[in-house]
């Protein structure tokens, strides 16, 4: 009983707090944000298995998060409001060629990460090239470029 | 949920409602000042082991013990056991320990450890021998929570003061 609580309540606390800290956390791995990532995933590994390192355990562990993945996911399928509240929303952020700086300020991303994704995906050269940015739910940002 | 080019970006179908994007950033901002508020707390010791937490009972003139008031399942935590030498009897000092302190509490060692044991209703007794004089004598029980939630243990010295010691366990 105490394996399956453990793992929905780390899945959920893990959820909540990812979600608090932002999509813009973690999503352009960087070398550091990569060793980040490691490290919490070593400080969950004793929560989540306790003092019970046998094969059962982890086994009801792994089994209990894959669950909740899987029922969340159809939750979110079922329900518009909840993959709102599960995932976020993206958000314009560049609109023909107009930097919406009130926006992109409280989603902390700044005009050279912007132009790096215009010229990594798009080959564009300068903002007023972008028709539109978008900042998906995912962290990263996708580009479209004005027709020429 | 599906939706149509908005007249705010013609020509690309998306769904990125503004005002459910504030309500977001609104609702992150707070929750970055619960993470900084539970840091503090946690520094404080709300959490264990810090000033918040760290207790004593009684005086160091007979029976004094000090201990965590916040403890978490599993994780070590201490008593600190200060006795005056005259509450020993034919040179031996006994602590007795009752309540949660044997069924929620694992002993995992004590300095310096007894040198006998013994099962009282309710409880156990250590002995610990000492010399003719002792002045204050200071003993350490190391332990492992093995319950959460409240815990209330009694620290006795035989025929001497009592102390009634209440933690909580954090899950």
């Amino acid at each position: 009983m105490e394996s399956v609580l453990r793992a929905a309540a780390i899945y959920i606390v893990l959820l909540i707090v990812f979600r608090i800290a932002g999509r813009r956390t973690l999503s352009e791995m960087t070398s550091f944000d990569f060793v980040l990532l490691l490290i919490i995933g070593e400080s969950t590994q004793q929560a989540l298995l306790g003092e019970d390192f046998s094969l059962t355990n982890g086994f009801i562990v792994i089994v209990t998060l894959l669950a909740l993945d899987v029922a969340i996911s159809m939750w979110k399928q079922y329900s518009g409001t909840a993959q709102r509240f599960v995932e976020g929303v993206p958000t314009v952020l560049v609109d023909n060629g107009k930097p919406l700086k009130h926006l992109m300020d409280k989603a902390r991303v700044r005009d050279d990460e912007i132009l790096e994704a215009a010229r990594q995906t798009q080959g564009l050269e300068r903002m007023d090239q972008i028709k539109y940015a978008v900042l998906e739910v995912s962290g990263g940002i996708s580009i479209i470029p004005k027709e020429r | 949920m599906p939706s149509v080019a908005t007249k705010d970006h013609p020509g690309l179908e998306i769904d990125a409602p503004l005002r459910f994007q504030h309500r977001t950033w609104v609702v992150q901002r707070i929750g970055w000042g619960v993470f900084a508020l539970l840091i503090v707390a946690a520094l404080a010791g709300l959490f264990g082991s810090g000033p918040l937490s760290t207790r004593t009972a009684g005086s160091p003139a007979d029976l004094q013990v000090t201990y965590e008031r916040f403890a978490r399942l599993h994780a070590p935590t201490t008593f600190e056991i200060r006795a005056d030498g005259r509450l020993t009897r034919d040179d031996t000092l006994t602590i007795a320990l009752s309540g949660d302190a044997v069924r929620g509490l694992e002993l995992t060692s004590t300095m310096p450890p007894p040198d006998s044991t013994s099962v009282v209703q309710d409880g156990v007794l250590l002995r610990f021998r000492t010399d003719s004089r002792p002045g204050e004598i200071t003993v350490v029980l190391h332990t492992k929570p093995q319950k959460s939630g409240s815990l209330t243990s009694r620290v006795t010295i035989a025929g001497g003061p009592a102390h009634r010691i209440s933690q909580w366990i954090y899950p």
